[in-house]
């Protein structure tokens, strides 16, 4: 089974330099991160299928050397599309190993304060982002993955709008009392579903009512 | 391990005898054995059920059985008949349709539930099949109209069964009854209950009564009772009456006068009848066997008055208006009783008057004064765990527990739940169905690990605001050894956790989730990811609507939580769905796709 794999890949070696800051400055960067939307718009998804087969290859190796080529500080793996051995059934171990692994990312990211870079090579263009949380990074993958099938005029506004929903979560999620906040606060809204065919019946009886007696008041 | 010498048997001698078997169970471990014995299978199997259309291809299943008389095809989720998921979620039956019409031969009856269909696909199957079609039911479906009907009509000239209940129909005219009328005389089921359709013309049913004479169950949309009366008079075979209203602002002694047929021993509908309207049913009561006032306006006194004149009674459908004192009537009365089903009411009281509401009081009677019960479905607004214990201890046939505590109430008797449920588990041992709905604290982690643990035959489960933590569905997940369809609701595990419950439960094939610690994509539930199991994800309604809110239709779908659904699948991934609905898995990036591209 393979290591868990990042997801940025640099095929022509002229990704982030040795400290990891990125080769453009902070105005630059500003305008990239607007054009970034047009860009992942216009990414044909076969190229970007080729691109992610190509990279899951090449970078179990460079994974854990030195000056590793390709790599970005900050995103730590994430094991988006595992491969688990051809069983459907995972015995003990294997899954209270997967959640450990889980914790960990999870912990690897809230430790690590360094601005965690999102490096996009297209068409011969090289553009990188800091501040891209593991949340947009993986939301902007997933788009990429899900928008494959939707006609080209509606991705665009897709993904943009989809990117400045997950910009604006902050990570609840690592944090204990915000998550279970959020939680109570969402299926507070989450009351329990009636049947439609009940429903239905209700509201019919309500007419009913107010028919014969109009001007009654709803309560006693 | 001696090999059984089954030599002599022969081909014709192995058809033969899988010929009697029918349960879907018996089959599958037949079809197991060896290649020849899957083969007779195949080949003498006369139904299959499809539980969910997208786990197999119609052409990988029309291949293998080629001589199937009877086919049932499930489509949406539960949840859309709570009104959980967009009209336009999927479950299209086009292409089982096309497959079905002109490669099974033998196909008499097909039964699609949850589906759209258009008229063009009951087109292309009448052409198909409508020579020898004996049963279709298009049962809560929608996509199609009257003049679909009117093709099953004209062309269906066998059909005995033809049930569409509560299927959404767009209405042009009558005239598929007509036509019904006209060409059918072997109709022993009719069944338009809950459609909504008007435009009914009481001769053509009349007619229908007539020239059908094996007619025993006929369930009709709101037609005035009054209307019905001749049908009524005229339906001497009938055993089963569904749907019809009581008027408004009628003369109430007009209804004495609607006999009911003789033979008849199940009600269901009588929408709208109040206490003046009793007498229309009370010479039918002894009878009675099935009855189903969930659409009436009877109080809870009138309820217990016509319960204690039922004492045949195996069914029983009510609203919670029935209240205790009218649980306590059927315990005493309806020692027959085999299925219950109290279902909510109004959630604002009436300008009726409605008081009544079920507890754990009435509950308690019920399973200790009625020891058949084989189905029990409550929405309760209290309990506590020593009636849970009750029904562990006193209903030992029981196949199917569902409880829901409402929500009005603030104070319950007795939380957590988490003895009652392992003493109601350990107790019915024949449960193969469970729904336990309460609310946050309703029951712990140690509650939800004892449904892992006693759960030895279930096999349906629909679980709401149960457990607290990860770790109680962590718990969880290592038991309940024969779920196969789980239904998560309101719940605050991580996505995480649900993908490693999903890996541990070892018979699960479908799971649906709302209302949990979801993350914006879905990403984390990739870790359940593995051959053949298909994950889809829903944002939450707020991120829908900003994505795709000219599609959308405002109140309609009430997904306001995101939603998980994932599922076995031979088929691959679905390409039909609407763009509120990410299918996840298998993806393109799938390592296996990529080799085969």
């Amino acid at each position: 089974m393979s290591q868990p794999q990042l997801f940025t890949i640099d095929f022509l070696g002229i990704g982030s330099d040795e400290n990891g800051s990125p080769q453009l400055d902070s105005h630059q960067h500003l305008l990239h991160k607007r054009s970034m939307q047009s860009c992942l718009g216009k990414i044909k998804p076969y190229m970007l299928q080729q691109v992610l087969s190509h990279g899951c290859r090449s970078d179990s190796q460079n994974f854990h050397s030195e000056g590793h080529i390709g790599v970005c500080e900050g995103i730590k793996t994430m094991d988006l599309f595992p491969q688990h051995p051809l069983g459907f059934q995972s015995n003990g171990k294997q899954e209270s190993a997967l959640l450990d692994r889980k914790t960990e990312i999870c912990e690897d990211v809230t430790t690590n304060p360094s601005s965690p870079q999102l490096t996009i090579f297209y068409n011969g263009a090289v553009k990188v982002y800091n501040d891209v949380s593991s949340r947009e990074a993986e939301a902007i993958i997933m788009l990429a993955a899900a928008n494959e099938d939707a006609l080209p005029s509606s991705t665009p506004s897709n993904i943009s709008n989809l990117l400045r929903k997950s910009v604006s979560n902050p990570e609840e999620s690592t944090q204990g009392a915000k998550q279970s906040h959020a939680i109570e606060t969402s299926n507070a809204n989450l009351p329990i579903a009636k049947k439609l065919s009940l429903q239905r019946f209700l509201q019919k009886r309500k007419d009913r009512v107010s028919r014969v007696i109009p001007y009654a008041t709803s309560s006693k | 391990m001696a090999r059984v010498r089954s030599n002599g048997l022969s081909d014709e001698a192995l058809q033969c005898v899988m010929a009697h078997l029918d349960e879907p169970l018996d089959r599958r471990a037949v079809s197991l054995v060896c290649k020849k014995w899957y083969e007779v299978d195949a080949l003498t199997r006369k139904h299959v059920t499809v539980a969910f259309c997208y786990s197999i291809s119609a052409a990988d299943l029309t291949r293998r059985f080629k001589c199937l008389e009877s086919l049932t095809v499930k489509g949406k989720p539960r949840a859309a008949m709570y009104n959980l998921l967009p009209p336009d979620w999927g479950g299209y039956a086009k292409p089982w349709i096309e497959h079905i019409s002109f490669t099974c031969i033998c196909l008499k009856a097909l039964h699609l539930r949850r589906m759209i269909l258009t008229d063009h696909d009951l087109g292309t199957f009448v052409r198909g099949r409508g020579h020898m079609l004996q049963s279709l039911k298009l049962e809560k479906c929608s996509g199609f109209s009257t003049r679909g009907l009117q093709d099953v009509a004209r062309g269906c000239r066998s059909l005995k069964v033809f049930m569409l209940e509560e299927s959404t129909i767009e209405e042009e005219s009558g005239e598929w009854l007509h036509e019904l009328a006209l060409n059918n005389s072997s109709l022993e089921v009719l069944n338009f209950y809950m459609t909504g359709l008007e435009k009914i013309n009481i001769s053509d049913l009349e007619l229908i009564v007539t020239n059908c004479p094996s007619l025993n169950s006929l369930k009709v949309s709101e037609c005035d009772l009054l209307d019905l009366k001749n049908v009524l008079k005229k339906a001497t075979a009938l055993e089963e009456f569904g749907g019809g209203c009581f008027g408004n602002g009628q003369e109430h002694d007009v209804f004495q006068s609607i006999v009911f047929p003789p033979k008849l021993t199940s009600l269901l509908g009588l929408n709208f009848m109040a206490e003046a309207e009793l007498p229309a049913i009370l010479p039918r009561a002894s009878a009675l066997k099935k009855l189903d006032l969930q659409y009436t306006f009877l109080s809870t006194e009138n309820h217990c008055q016509l319960v204690g004149l039922c004492p045949n009674l195996e069914v029983l459908e009510a609203r919670n208006v029935i209240g205790d004192k009218g649980l306590e009537a059927v315990a005493n009365n309806c020692k027959k009783l085999k299925r219950l089903r109290v279902e909510r009411g109004a959630d604002e009281p009436t300008l009726e008057d409605e008081q009544g509401w079920i507890s754990h009081k009435g509950i308690s009677s019920v399973a200790q004064g009625c020891p058949l019960l084989e189905y029990i479905a409550v929405y309760v607004s209290d309990m506590c765990n020593s009636t849970l214990e009750t029904v562990g201890k006193c209903c030992k046939n029981l196949k199917d527990f569902r409880l829901v505590l409402l929500d009005k109430e603030e104070q319950i008797t007795d939380l957590p739940l988490d003895n009652g449920v392992k003493a109601l588990l350990q107790g019915c041992e024949k449960l193969n169905r469970f729904a336990f709905y309460v609310r946050p604290g309703g029951l712990t982690d140690v509650g939800l690990s004892y449904i892992g643990k006693y759960s030895t035959n279930i096999r349906w489960m629909l679980l709401g605001f149960a457990g607290e933590t990860d770790l109680g569905l962590h718990e969880f997940s290592r038991g309940c050894p024969k779920l196969e369809r789980l239904e998560i609701r309101g719940c605050f595990f991580s996505e995480a956790a649900l993908a490693s419950a999903v890996l541990s439960l070892k018979s699960l094939k479908y799971i649906w989730v709302q209302g949990y610690n979801a993350t914006v994509t879905g990403a984390n539930l990739l870790a359940m990811a593995r051959p053949y199991w298909n994950i889809e994800f829903s944002p939450g309604l707020q991120l829908s609507r900003d994505l795709f809110s000219e599609d959308m239709e405002g109140e309609e779908s009430q997904g306001q939580a995101a939603q998980i659904l994932a599922y076995y699948s031979l088929a691959g991934r679905r390409t039909d769905h609407p763009q509120s609905v990410i299918p996840l898995a298998p993806s393109v990036f799938n390592w296996h796709q990529v080799a085969v591209f």
